[in-house]
């Protein structure tokens, strides 16, 4: 209903209207005699104006009514387009402060929260006194300022200036999801419902409409959208990509960063360990988005914090980004195979073995231990970081279960088949349990009808670094025998000439997995005569490490709890053990004062899981035991939040509404007035009564009739 | 006591009129600074031969005219003014706008009352006609001593008259008044104003000087009344009109204005003096609008 009234109950007074029809009706009865001298002029006057007095009587009862209901409407205060509470009770208001890290924008010498906040406190003591009030601070992570709902006479002013915006995202779903909360324990209804936000412009989630669902049946509610800011321009820097193979203290490698600059020729820098190492320089105009290039010297064996730097504009927070970069002394890889047997194509092995390891190097940074399968058991996977199976002999259930959740829970291999007997092995298990499909007939060649190596994916990690040269080298490789195998859900990063998968990435779920659809032996292939191979083998076992290990020191957006599944050794290198006291170290506001708490230790599977509560404050949340550090993680702000663009508030509430949030109102502007209006109403009882007025002196004049301004001032006789 | 203080309302509880004529009157008299009497009027008498040198001031220029003779009128007799009083109390007369204020008949008799008093002081002879629509009493002029209480009495005893017809009643009046003198005329002239001024002209035509003293209630002037009412003409107790004032107060006011306007106008060329007065004024006034009548006159 468009119209409101604050004081229904006064809507009684509009029975007042009557009393002009009453009293008109009682004066009509009421006429006097009066004898009068001469009757001639009353006469010519009155033939002449009868008509029109008849209607003028009736346009003063009409003008006497409309004045007195006005007043009456007045005394009510209607409100119009307002929000009323139902049932007479007073109204309850919960505010939504957006924290999200774009809130910390500076705009107009203050942040865009400051700003926000500024208008919750005028929206607050504006309410009426029988109001309550609950104030949600939304992010990544939504939190109640208040345990319960409070009156407005004794909320405190000073718990919302004490608030400041995290360098988390904004989570609408979850919001909704905590404000049907509220709405259950609202003490008035309906309850309205005030976003206080920059609508950063960011993927609705996928929830919504669920979420919507749950606040609409928790009750009657309503949502005011205000827009706190406006547009601006800056940049920030949106990605940083370590290496992502295991790399050597001493190595020089590139990291890259995807900055959005703010200005020409921007200088962006790489800081590791708190100082900095490496500068960039973004050359152009202001507003690219541009990869930038570092050329790191990597550090010694250990967890390295970095932040890659740009200078700050008005939001700061998306300027820095943390990355962890893992050096480890030696990668170990466990390299199993089957019993040698020229007569099948094994034995290819050794070259692995030797490409990895060049001449029994033990000091390089793999370290391989190379056994048959009868010589391993499951238990053995959790001491390696990287498991290469070489046409191994059928595995046993315990063990292949044994491999698959080592894989799962988050290891990597590289499985190479080409041996013919093994076919039924494979596709019947092996391939399978991988995620590859169950029919993998092996082709043979003859020789001079080899098929070539075609390069599928070359951006892949694996692969990217290598020169035009090095690419070539490997497609003028030869192949004669390999299984045809179904890609499935799988990466195909290499392929022969005819187009059957050679080299294919599985997923299991934390783990991966690289598949070679051949051996290493040079009836199938000349791969291990090229000088490609080293290279190839080496790149490949690092990147399964740094697969191994990402799960141990990854990035995360602020607002995600860390779960880590650390390597084992790292474990067993800080002595974890059931009983042991880990604690971590979360991001804190400032960066540095970081708050030291105990995390949890979770010991399931083949790898020891790390988890710690979320913080909404970028920076680097450090597990550590018995002094060591054993995990280092990164959370960094959500790449959406530098999204410099806000929606449009109109935009926004179309969203609301396609996900079936019934009503939504616009504050829009200078936002106490509108709120007040949006929230009560328009009042209308000012113009009421300047109606009101103007109807009297209205009346007033047509009531006066013919009389002269200047009257006699004589008591009327028969009154 | 100053006479412009004297209400008619408070004088007329005075009851006797005579009291209240005197009282008026000695009151007004006090009040001058200058005695307004100026002697007697004149009679004709002969004429005689203008001797040159001798004041022209009674030059007969009309004998002259007639005989290129220079003639002087010879006043032979000095006698008093001789003044009629024109009462009107027909029933129009009778309307009071306000309780406790007088009828404008009541007026009508203290001022008719006090002019007589007046002028028998100064020894000018007074009579007294009373009419509604026809002639109700008639005391001829005389100056005696006595002639003041046999008016009082006549105006005391005014009867309740009826209709107005004022023309034929002037017309009537001024057949029966044949010594040119003073004609006082009280009314309200509510009357078709040309036959109220054919009337005076009969007055004027057979040589009278007339003064109408035109009576009217503020509240007939300004129909100051709200609400609703059923206006009841006092002349015609049958006739009656329902109406608000307040609306028709402007169209009242202008035709009632304009009605007046006519009375003067005609009244102004037929050189008779329209003294207007309402009901609430001094009686004073009235005494004033005649001296300055007489002033002119002699």
């Amino acid at each position: 209903m468009p119209v409101s009234f604050a004081n229904p109950a006064l809507l009684l007074g509009a029975l007042a209207a009557v009393l002009p029809v009453v009293i008109h009706l009682l004066s009509r009865r009421r006429v006097r005699r009066l004898p009068f001298s001469d009757l001639r002029f009353l006469r010519e006057v009155q033939t002449r104006q009868s008509r029109s007095l008849g209607i003028r009587r009736w346009l003063l009862l009409l003008l006497r009514v409309l004045a007195l209901l006005c007043i009456a409407l007045a005394v009510a205060r209607p409100h119009w387009g307002g929000l009323a509470p139902s049932g007479g009770g007073g109204r309850s208001v919960l505010f939504v402060l957006d924290a999200s890290a774009s809130m910390a924008t500076q705009q107009d010498d203050r942040t865009r929260f400051a700003a926000a906040v500024e208008l919750c406190t005028e929206m607050i003591a504006s309410l009426p006194d029988d109001s309550t009030v609950q104030v949600l601070l939304a992010s990544a992570r939504i939190d109640p300022l208040f345990a319960d709902w409070l009156p407005v006479g004794i909320l405190s002013e000073d718990a919302l200036q004490a608030l400041a915006p995290t360098d988390g995202g904004f989570d609408l779903a979850a919001l909704l999801r905590e404000a049907a909360r509220q709405v259950a324990t609202a003490p008035g209804t309906p309850v309205q419902i005030v976003l206080l936000s920059d609508l950063q412009l960011a993927p609705l989630p996928a929830d919504l409409a669920e979420a919507v669902r749950l606040l609409r049946a928790a009750g009657e509610s309503t949502l005011l959208v205000h827009q706190v800011g406006q547009p601006t321009d800056g940049g920030g820097v949106l990605r940083v990509d370590v290496p992502r193979r295991a790399v050597r203290p001493g190595e020089t490698v590139v990291v890259t960063a995807r900055v959005t600059t703010d200005r020409p020729d921007q200088a962006c820098q790489l800081d590791l360990g708190g100082r900095r190492v490496a500068e960039a320089v973004v050359a152009g105009p202001a507003g690219q988005d541009a990869e930038v290039a570092f050329s790191l010297v990597v550090p010694p064996v250990g967890l390295h914090a970095g932040w890659v730097r740009k200078p700050s504009d008005r939001f700061a927070a998306d300027d820095a980004r943390p990355f962890v970069l893992d050096v480890r002394e030696q990668v170990s890889v466990l390299l199993i195979h089957g019993e040698d047997r020229d007569t099948v194509g094994r034995g290819g092995w050794r070259y692995l073995a030797t490409a990895l390891a060049p001449d029994g190097d033990a000091s390089g940074l793999f370290r391989v231990r190379a056994v048959t399968n009868t010589e391993v058991a499951a238990g053995d996977l959790a001491e390696h970081d990287v498991v290469l199976l070489v046409d191994p002999e059928p595995l046993g259930r315990q063990f292949l279960g044994g491999l698959l959740r080592w894989l799962k829970d988050g290891g990597a291999a590289a499985l190479w088949i080409g041996d013919p007997t093994l076919s039924g092995y494979l596709t019947g298990t092996l391939l399978p349990a991988l995620a590859l499909g169950s029919e993998a007939p092996f082709v043979v060649r003859e020789q001079g009808a080899y098929e070539r190596l075609v390069v599928a994916a070359p951006d892949h990690a694996l692969l990217r670094g290598f020169g035009t040269d090095a690419i070539a080298t490997l497609e003028d490789l030869s192949w004669w025998r390999y299984y045809a195998l179904t890609e499935g859900t799988a990466t195909v990063l290499l392929t022969v000439t005819g187009g059957a998968p050679l080299l294919l990435e599985t997923e299991l779920q934390a783990g991966r997995c690289l598949v070679w659809a051949t051996n290493l032996r040079r009836e199938a292939t000349d791969l291990a005569r090229s000088p490609m191979f080293l290279p190839l083998m080496q790149r490949q076992t690092a990147y399964l490490a740094w697969r191994s290990m990402t799960n141990a020191t990854g990035a995360i957006a602020v607002g995600e709890a860390p779960a880590i599944r650390i390597p084992p050794r790292r474990g067993r290198t800080a002595q974890l053990d059931a009983t042991a006291e880990l604690q971590v170290t979360a991001p804190a506001s400032g960066g540095a004062n970081a708050l030291s708490q105990m995390a949890q230790l979770i010991w399931s599977g083949t790898r020891p899981l790390l988890r710690a509560p979320a913080s909404d404050r970028a920076g680097f949340f450090t597990f550590t035991a018995a002094g060591d550090t054993v995990a280092l993680v990164a959370a960094a702000v959500p790449a959406a939040e530098s999204i410099l663009a806000l929606q449009e508030v109109d935009a926004f509430r179309d969203e609301l509404a396609a996900a079936g949030l019934l009503r939504t109102g616009g504050l829009t502007g200078p936002a106490t007035g509108n709120f007040a209006a949006a929230l009560s109403g328009r009042e209308l009882a000012p113009w009421l009564l300047l109606l009101a007025v103007m109807i009297l002196l209205l009346e007033s004049y047509l009531g006066r009739g013919s009389e002269r301004r200047g009257k006699v001032a004589t008591p009327d006789p028969s009154a | 006591m100053k006479a412009e203080i004297l209400s008619p309302e408070l004088v007329s509880q005075l009851g006797r009129l005579d009291l209240i004529a005197r009282l008026v009157v000695e009151g007004f008299l006090t009040g001058l600074h200058k005695s307004p009497y100026h002697g007697f009027s004149s009679e004709f008498a002969e004429y005689r031969r203008y001797i040159p040198g001798e004041s022209i001031a009674h030059m007969d220029w009309r004998v002259y005219a007639k005989t290129d003779r220079h003639y002087l009128t010879v006043i032979s007799d000095e006698t008093n003014l001789r003044a009629t009083l024109l009462v009107d109390c027909s029933a129009s007369m009778r309307f009071s706008g306000e309780e406790g204020r007088l009828s404008k008949v009541a007026y009508a008799r203290l001022l008719a009352a006090t002019l007589a008093y007046m002028l028998l002081r100064q020894n000018d002879a007074v009579g007294l006609v009373t009419f509604d629509e026809r002639p109700l009493a008639m005391v001829p002029a005389r100056s005696v001593r006595r002639q003041l209480f046999q008016i009082l009495k006549e105006l005391e005893l005014l009867p309740v008259g009826h209709g107005t017809r004022l023309g034929p009643v002037l017309h009537r009046v001024a057949e029966r008044i044949h010594r040119r003198g003073l004609i006082l005329l009280f009314s309200d002239l509510m009357d078709d104003p040309d036959e109220v001024l054919a009337g005076l002209k009969h007055f004027r035509h057979g040589g009278h000087e007339v003064v109408v003293f035109q009576i009217l209630d503020p509240r007939e002037i300004e129909l100051d009344y709200r609400g609703e009412y059923d206006f009841v003409a006092l002349e015609e107790p049958d006739s009656s009109l329902r109406a608000e004032p307040a609306h028709l107060r402007r169209g009242y006011q202008k035709r009632f204005e304009a009605w007046r306007d006519r009375l003067r106008r005609d009244c102004r060329r037929q050189l008779i003096d329209l003294v207007e007065m309402t009901t609430d004024m001094p009686l004073e006034k009235g005494l004033g609008a005649y001296l300055q009548k007489r002033r002119r006159l002699y």
